[in-house]
């Protein structure tokens, strides 16, 4: 047949294939092979609890051995895809047998050799342990197509070798001619900010258990700031102290982020640094942890305590971009710890975010906060949200990160803390308002966030609560969500679309998909 | 022969004239464009590329299609990852193999986004399902890689399956 399409035309026609017919065009002809791989853009991915530690030597010898193979990878994800699981250890590839590759490691030692990495023993013992992360992490520098880099929370605590690399090639450390345009390409990067929400566990866990991961290298997260391509950016922040000025010389590329997530950090005086850098950002997650553990019975204090302003005055710069913003608060009670923080204590640490402080957003689409951010911590069965939210808010979620850890204390001041009945009446207040249509008038769903979190603490009483009810009433969705509190529905889209996740409501409109197993 | 009203008058490459309504015609962005920048049509519209047979298929596609919304880009990859075609669109595209290239190079050449989808869904579809040597057969691939490729293909594709 005379009748043939241009190349251009093909392209698009295998754009509808999926991979294994792709393999087999592939092989149709020499003119296919080059137009489907186009298409191709291989994929790696590697669920890092199932798969075989052979598995992955066989596939980086192939890589190595085929090295036109490492241009056509756009896609890497290193991920464990058990969430409803989350491990106390971090979990990695099934080890045994340790089996070894001579080819794989001499290449790796090669690589090690050649680029003049700082710290070259570690790496070569890393190498010959095999350690997985320290294998993974030498590949990467070699997919100069690389276009999306996700990779699980444990690579943070396991030497951080992948952001190792990040942070010498970006800092000009390491010769980087061994590689072409490493990273160049890279626009999603997600580095752990898949960390399990540990407030979920069962209570019952003696000291010794308390879920602690594994502290991280401080050099670690640097280079992940200085990506210059990178628009979408997650990273679990595994460190009390972050030190931007650690790298003098060295320039921060963030003003072409479009998202940033910040799961369970800690840098709190750092997030106003990092946030003035940000010109382009339009969605924002902070996952702010507070602990005792790390503080020896000194109670770290909230960032949003009055005389500390940092995470405010940060976000106010963002206050004419921002389009979708999330916040959570993390806090680590220990075991033994009887009385854990009086709800007193967490009195006035939101009072100087006002009403005006999150109207002044005037691009906000969506916002996901602690009810104890938005309105106080006094007199809960009386707040309402009138005249909180900018006109343009869309979608609402409101977090009870803190409820699970005062519900015992009804002795000590029974109006003094938020309760799942007291979020529910506040939103029927809201939704009841006369004006509501005319103060938002795009609002079409509300989310009551709930943690199943605490152990002896939790045990919701959702029975009362129809949201359903409201929903028909009002005409606005109005939803129940229980499980894990991290991240955030609406910010994390570029990295994970968590709010796809679940969807099984009962018949008063509560999803209690994410709901740890006890 | 000028256009009356909202009608136009294509030229078809072997000289044939159509008449066509201007609301059926401007789904064909290379000629809503024209007419905007034109303002008044008045002269007859050459489509140099498309012979008669494949201009009428195109504008029977138009005129059953003139009323859908416009495009979005938004749900660009959703789309791509189906190949679900709609019944009426699954008729229009049961013809012989020649024609149906024609009408995809047309609906390219006159950007009429809706109805190249339906044409490369088409093509796509065909390629579904079928054995390598089907496929070869179907669209007249000469097989021309060397045993050395073949061989390296075929290390590099069970490779990408094998993920």
């Amino acid at each position: 047949m005379a009748m043939d399409l241009p190349d251009e035309l093909w392209i698009q026609i295998f754009g509808y294939l999926e991979q294994s017919t792709l393999l087999k065009v592939s092989s149709m002809s020499r003119r296919w092979h080059s137009l489907s791989r186009e298409q191709l853009s291989l994929k790696i991915h590697w669920d890092w609890e199932k798969i075989q530690w052979f598995h992955i030597v066989q596939s980086m010898k192939t890589l190595f051995r085929n090295p036109r193979l490492l241009k056509y990878i756009q896609k890497v994800e290193i991920l464990c895809s058990d969430r409803k699981n989350p491990r106390l250890n971090p979990p990695e590839p099934k080890y045994y047998p340790r089996w070894k590759d001579d080819f794989l490691e001499k290449v790796l030692l090669d690589t090690v050799d050649s680029i003049g990495i700082p710290d070259p023993h570690r790496w070569r013992e890393a190498i010959k342990e095999p350690d997985p992360w320290a294998y993974v992490a030498l590949l990467l520098p070699n997919l100069s197509n690389l276009r999306s880099l996700k990779l699980d929370h444990s690579s943070i605590g396991m030497c951080g070798w992948p952001a190792l690399i990040f942070n010498h090639l970006t800092s000009g450390q390491i010769l980087n001619s061994r590689f072409e345009r490493p990273f160049n390409r890279l626009e999603v990067l997600d580095y752990g900010s898949n960390v399990p929400d540990t407030s979920a566990w069962p209570y019952t866990r003696s000291w010794g258990d308390y879920p602690r991961w594994p502290e991280a290298d401080p050099e670690e997260f640097l280079g992940l700031f200085r990506l210059k391509g990178v628009k979408h950016l997650g990273v679990w922040l595994r460190w009390s102290k972050f030190s931007l000025d650690a790298s003098p010389g060295t320039q921060l590329n963030l003003a072409q982020l479009q998202t940033l997530v910040l799961a369970r950090t800690r840098m709190d005086d750092d997030v106003p640094k990092i946030l003035q850098l940000t010109t382009s950002l339009r969605s924002l997650h902070l996952g702010l942890e507070y602990d005792f553990l790390s503080f020896t019975d000194t109670f770290h204090d909230l960032s949003f305590a009055a005389n500390d302003q940092h995470i405010r005055d940060g976000l106010l710069m963002l206050k004419d971009q921002l389009e979708h913003l999330s916040i959570d608060l993390h806090y680590h009670m220990r075991a033994e710890d009887e009385t854990p923080q009086h709800p007193q204590q967490w009195r006035g640490r939101f009072d100087h975010v006002n009403y005006a402080f999150l109207k002044s957003f005037t691009r906000l689409k969506t916002l996901e906060v602690p009810v104890e951010m938005l309105m106080g911590s006094s007199n809960p069965s009386q707040q309402n949200m009138s005249g909180l939210f900018p006109s343009c808010l869309e979608k609402l979620a409101l977090r009870g990160d803190l409820l699970g850890f005062f519900r015992n204390l009804d002795t000590i001041d029974p109006l003094g803390y938020w309760t799942e009945i007291r979020i529910f009446e506040c939103v029927q207040r809201f939704l009841n308002l006369h004006d509501r249509a005319l103060q938002v008038p795009h609002l079409k769903q509300i989310i009551i966030r709930l943690t199943r979190s605490a152990g002896r603490l939790c045990a919701y009483d959702l029975g009362p609560l129809n949201c359903k009810g409201l929903t028909e009433n009002y005409g606005i969705l109005v939803q129940g969500r229980v499980g894990q509190m991290t991240p955030g529905y609406w910010t994390n889209q570029a990295l994970r679309d968590v709010d796809a996740e679940g969807g099984d409501y009962d018949e008063n409109g509560w999803d209690k998909y994410y709901v740890l197993p006890y | 022969m000028a256009a009356a009203g909202n009608l136009l008058t294509f030229v078809s490459a072997d000289n044939v004239h159509i008449e066509v309504e201007r609301d059926v015609a401007e789904r064909s962005l290379l000629i809503k464009n024209m007419l905007e920048d034109l303002g008044e049509a008045t002269e007859d519209i050459p489509i140099p590329n498309v012979n008669e047979p494949v201009l009428r298929k195109v504008i029977e596609w138009c005129r059953h299609h003139k009323n859908d919304p416009p495009a979005s880009t938004e749900d660009e990859d959703s789309r791509r990852k189906t190949t679900d075609i709609d019944e009426w669109d699954q008729k229009f595209t049961q013809v012989d193999q020649e024609m149906l290239f024609e009408i995809i190079l047309a609906a390219n050449y006159l950007d009429i986004k809706g109805l190249l989808d339906v044409g490369c869904k088409t093509v796509a579809n065909m390629i579904k399902g079928k054995s390598p040597e089907e496929i070869r057969k179907t669209f007249n691939i000469q097989n021309d890689f060397t045993p050395e490729e073949e061989d390296q293909i075929r290390r590099e594709n069970e490779w990408a399956e094998d993920r």
